[in-house]
């Protein structure tokens, strides 16, 4: 069930959320833990049984490990519970990949491969098992007690705002909420408000850009013009930040109205000046993740300089990996790797001592080479758009699809898309409000109701305008049938 | 104080305008506060699928389905989105299925414009396969001693080329061309309407189709008519053929056409329709039940089968296979012949062959539009 589906907005939050309420305190833990599963089995009722599989298992090696007294069992059972989540998602996420690239290696030695039977990936599975193998390490770290009950540890990690698109949360940082959070007026309140700028930034802003970038990286040769193909790229480069930052604020909104504090995502990301500090701002949570539990583990730069660009690259190698389970995502990760190596090797007087605005050029151009690879099937059509983006093919642009690409809707979410993508925004409302003139009106009541009056009202005609877009892609008539 | 109250009060408000938004199409079905608006997709919408334990997987998608479809507001609110898109960014909503052209005369993209555009050629094999299917039905015709006339109805594109943007231009040839060059060397008699309107309607003031629909209108209908049956005549000489002075002519304003419908534009763009009412009184009458039974694959006996009977059977009779298009020479073709027999096979185009054995009728018609001037072997398997 995705957050911007009817279904979602119109009958399982009312309920969830009546339901919450209405009941007494100490139950809603449970009746949380039920809606998740609910919200998890709507995406594939059989794959569920995987998510209760997850949390039985992760509950008990907690278990092992938050009660064992031996340093070396309580190693063991990190290290089988860290294996076996590992496990789970390598089946269920990268064994066609396994399967398929060991048998083009069999294939080159003349050997016979194996049977390739395609498994469907559950959703949300990279997610849970990452929040689950934070669980084991923080109870195995002793920076919190292992959680004694199965449902708090499964509504940990099935906690439908999260569950299918992040932020990935580590134990730590909620293991309190779940057994003493509050729910306020102005939290839900809050809560709604980035709910409902998050579904805007999907539905509105996402979905037409999505619209234009699918259908350029769609053209085949022969129909792909270089505009089309820078077209296509910046469209997927807004389509893919604000999907998943839409997502992101729209489980943070989610979180409040039912009392959470979830932690931020994304932190204007294109404003970055170098590779790190996009990482800093892109997907904060998978960051801090690998750095936590993965770059940190392997000795991170404390083992010399060599050693950390080793690290970097396999942190960025996974990164890709853990997007996806194609070389292409792999690569993406390496090349964003390879930026941030270089930046280390300059000790990053590459790009600091570059003019700003060539800093913002190059960790723009950086990012969006790498999004092609992201984006693109295949190493083939990667190379074949990169031709095309620097002109390299001779193919025309067809006015028809320019026609069906550009229309005014788009070239408004565009506008406001790369404005609201480098905190035009936000920036404009806090130097308003430091202006003196206004801040002298602002403290009067009756223009701060009116502007208080002015932000409800935008908030509820934001949601009924993106309920509406919604709602117009099912329309879906057929056309030779008039009689 | 004040401000942190100010603040929890809109906080209130927020919250409960919110919450009735969330609730709202919840209660709609009881407390119908709108007024449900017609569904105009012509499709089935889905049904509700029924919960069965043992088959769960496929539960959340078909309800998920059925659920949007039904959802309570849907129309009202395709439709705002519609004209929202249509007078406030000046393009409509659905740019991937429509044109809107000069004076907001609606055009169609979906098999329409790849045709118009000749980028759905027929293949050298695909054109082979048609000459055997044009020859095996000419022959079958012959041998019965029918004479077998092949009419093509123009797509909008070609009848207003001029209300279509710069950028949609026509090529040398397109798939209609290639069909009219076979069927002339093929010696079957051939009224290609396309260059006829064309040049017909840029004489004429009245528009021969409709702005808001892919069809002509009953004006262009009839323009179409005396066309094809100035080529009747020359089999049988004595067909009557209406002309414009039996009719009264009449504006109205019209609602409606496939075209809005496909861009949920329904009620906000009309259009000015002259109609043609008999001034005489009909000689035809239609055959209220169908002889033959509709093909599995098209089902919809109200268009499969169209038949009219005049009392006194001494005009030849027609039997002609069409499709949408020929519903509005159904008024005009009916009176022009002793019993005239349509069939609408679903466009497959097909001979239809039992139905010809069964009429053994003086005069054999296929009327088919330019886009589909393939179907005739597409759906055979050549």
């Amino acid at each position: 069930m995705l957050f911007s589906s009817p279904v979602f907005l119109f009958l399982f939050l009312p309920l969830v959320l009546l339901g919450y309420y209405l009941i007494r305190t100490a139950y809603r833990n449970y009746f949380l833990l039920l809606a998740s599963m609910i919200f998890f089995a709507w995406g594939g009722v059989s794959y569920s049984l995987l998510l209760v599989a997850s949390i039985v298992f992760n509950y008990f090696t907690g278990l092992g490990i938050g009660k064992s007294q031996s340093h070396r069992w309580r190693k063991i059972f990190l290290a089988t519970g860290v294996a076996l989540n590992l496990l789970f998602l390598g089946t269920f996420k990268y064994a066609n990949f396994f399967i398929e690239n060991l048998n083009q290696l069999l294939g080159n030695f003349g050997g016979h491969g194996f049977e390739n039977s395609p498994i469907l990936l559950p959703i949300g599975i990279s997610f849970y098992t990452f929040q689950a193998m934070s669980y084991l390490v923080d109870v195995y770290r002793r920076q919190v007690p292992y959680q004694r009950s199965i449902w708090n540890l499964g509504l940990f990690i099935s906690l439908f705002p999260q569950l299918i698109a992040g932020p990935i949360v580590r134990y730590h940082e909620i293991e309190r909420q779940i057994t003493l959070r509050h729910s306020t007026i102005e939290r839900f309140a809050g809560g709604i408000r980035r709910f409902v700028i998050g579904l805007g930034k999907k539905v509105l802003i996402a979905n037409s850009m999505g619209f234009v970038a699918d259908q350029c990286f769609d053209l085949g040769a022969g129909e792909l013009s270089t505009p089309l193909a820078w077209i296509g790229i910046v469209s997927y480069s807004l389509q893919i930040y604000f999907d998943f930052s839409g997502y992101s604020d729209m489980a943070i909104g989610l979180g409040k109205m039912f009392g959470f504090e979830l932690p931020e995502n994304f932190n204007f990301p294109y404003v970055a000046r170098s590779i790190k500090e996009f990482w800093r701002r892109w997907h904060i949570s998978l960051s801090s993740w690998f750095k936590d539990y993965l770059y940190i583990p392997l000795g991170g730069n404390r083992l010399g300089r060599h050693r950390t660009y080793v690290n970097l690259f396999i942190v960025f190698f996974v990164t890709g990996l853990w997007h996806g389970a194609s070389w292409t995502f792999v690569v993406w990760g390496l090349v964003h790797g390879l930026f941030l190596v270089i930046e280390k090797l300059t000790n990053q007087r590459f790009p600091d001592r570059l003019p700003v605005f060539l800093q913002h050029i190059y960790t723009l151009f950086v990012v969006m080479m790498a999004w092609v690879l992201f984006r693109a099937d295949t190493f083939g059509y990667a190379a074949y758009y990169y031709k095309t983006l620097f002109g390299f093919t001779e193919v025309a642009t067809d006015p028809l699809i320019l026609h069906t690409l550009i229309s005014n809707q788009y070239l408004l979410f565009l506008g406001v898309g790369v404005l609201a993508s480098v905190n035009v925004f936000k920036n404009a409302t806090r130097l308003t409000m430091r202006w003196p003139a206004f801040a002298k009106y602002y403290n009067r009541p009756w223009v701060y109701s009116a502007l208080q009056l002015a932000d409800s009202l935008y908030l509820l005609i934001l949601f009924s305008v993106c309920t509406m877009y919604l709602l117009a892609n099912t329309y879906n008539p057929f056309i030779y049938y008039r009689f | 104080m004040l401000m942190t109250r100010i603040s929890k009060i809109f906080s209130v408000v927020l919250i409960v305008l919110f919450s009735l938004l969330l609730m709202w199409p919840l209660l709609e079905p009881e407390i119908k506060l709108l007024k449900p608006l017609e569904n105009t997709e012509n499709r089935a919408l889905a049904e509700k699928p029924e919960f069965d334990v043992n088959r769960l997987d496929p539960f959340p998608t078909a309800y998920e389905q059925y659920y949007n479809d039904h959802f309570p507001f849907r129309n009202h609110l395709a439709r705002s989105y519609a004209w929202l898109d249509f007078f406030l960014f000046n393009k409509n909503l659905y740019p991937d299925r429509a044109i809107v052209g000069g004076d907001n005369v609606l055009f169609p993209i979906k098999l329409s414009l790849n045709h118009f555009l000749g980028k759905d050629l027929m293949s050298a094999q695909r054109l082979d396969s048609l000459r055997i299917e044009l020859e095996r039905r000419k022959d079958f015709l012959a041998v019965r001693g029918i004479p077998f006339i092949i009419v093509i109805a123009p797509e909008k594109f070609s009848v207003l080329p001029d209300a279509l943007p710069d950028f949609v231009v026509a090529p040398d040839s397109n798939k209609a061309d290639q069909f009219a060059r076979l069927t002339r060397e093929l010696r079957i008699p051939l009224v290609d309407l396309r260059p006829y309107m064309d040049s017909l309607q840029r004489t004429d003031e009245e528009p021969f189709y409709y702005k808001n629909d892919t069809h002509w209108n009953p004006y262009g209908a009839f323009m179409a008519y005396r066309r094809i049956m100035q080529a009747a005549q020359r089999f049988y000489p004595q067909l009557p053929v209406l002309s414009l002075d039996d009719f009264t002519l009449q504006r109205n304003r019209h609602i409606g056409g496939n075209m809005v419908d496909l861009i949920a534009m329904t009620p906000y763009l009309d259009e000015e329709l002259t109609t043609l009412t008999p001034r005489f009184k009909p000689r035809a009458t239609p055959i209220s039940k169908s002889p033959y039974e509709a093909p599995p694959f098209f089902q919809q006996m109200h268009l499969f089968f169209n038949g009219y009977e005049m009392a006194s059977d001494t005009l030849p009779s027609v039997m002609v296979v069409r499709d949408s298009f020929t519903q509005n020479l159904l008024p005009y073709m009916s009176q022009s012949f002793g019993r005239s027999v349509f069939i609408w096979d679903g466009w497959h185009m097909g001979l239809n062959a039992p139905i010809v054995e069964k009429e053994n009728p003086d005069l054999y018609m296929l009327i088919l539009l330019e886009s589909f001037a393939d179907n005739l072997v597409k759906y055979s398997g050549e």
